[in-house]
């Protein structure tokens, strides 16, 4: 009996830039073994940051303060994407951490772009509404399977 | 004794005349703890970590040929 549906493995090899499927208009230059870079930026609650946004800009973004610059920090990727049970999974390997600001208002989203393919948006990540004083923010990732990957296709 | 950042600058955070507050939240997103550091009412200091759980999933579908 055949089975019908996308395989898992494509939606792994997305993630790598393996694929360039239609006409080819937006298939990026690219080095063999090169990863792009991918940056996190923190936006405020009051910002209206979702999943329908293409490019990464500073609309309500943190303003610069201590050791938050606006753009973000560079996400490690030390990890390739892999298939576990069926969904495709990606985490970054190491947290994304900030010390030494206060942020410009209360803030409560983490955006995903990647710098390398003019700044277009990867995923919008929210959490629970925090202020930072004089002080440092790190966001923890978490474990990377198919449960709680950071990015997970099924 | 360690360096603490804090909006008049570096401070000692055993200086008696700080007040340490932490707290927690932990549900089903999130486990997220943070430390405040107040002085004479007024907050000095705020560092939050924040560690994610499940966030949402990409469900994907095909269309039918024929």
């Amino acid at each position: 009996m055949n089975t019908a549906g996308q395989c898992y493995s494509f939606w792994s090899e997305l993630m790598q830039g393996v694929h360039a499927l239609g006409p080819g208009t937006l298939t990026p230059a690219r080095i063999v073994g090169t990863p792009d870079v991918v940056k996190a930026a923190l936006f405020l609650a009051s910002a209206s940051r979702g999943p329908g946004d293409t490019t990464y800009n500073t609309t309500g973004e943190l303003a610069a303060s201590g050791n938050y610059t606006q753009g973000g920090v560079t996400v490690t990727m030390a990890n390739a994407p892999s298939v576990t049970s069926a969904v495709a999974h990606f985490t970054p390997s190491a947290s994304f951490s900030w010390t030494a600001f206060s942020s410009s208002g209360p803030f409560d989203t983490c955006v995903l772009y990647n710098s390398s393919q003019a700044d277009r948006q990867i995923s919008v990540h929210t959490f629970g509404s925090q202020s930072i004083v004089a002080g440092n923010f790190s966001l923890t990732m978490p474990v990377d399977d198919n449960l709680t990957g950071l990015l997970r296709f099924s | 004794m360690s360096k603490l950042t804090t909006v008049y600058g570096d401070m000692d955070d055993a200086d008696p005349r700080l007040e340490k507050r932490t707290g927690t939240v932990n549900d089903t997103r999130e486990r997220t703890e943070w430390i405040e550091y107040w002085m004479d009412g007024i907050l000095v200091h705020r560092s939050v970590a924040v560690q994610l759980k499940r966030q949402s999933i990409a469900n994907s579908e095909i269309g039918r040929i024929g």
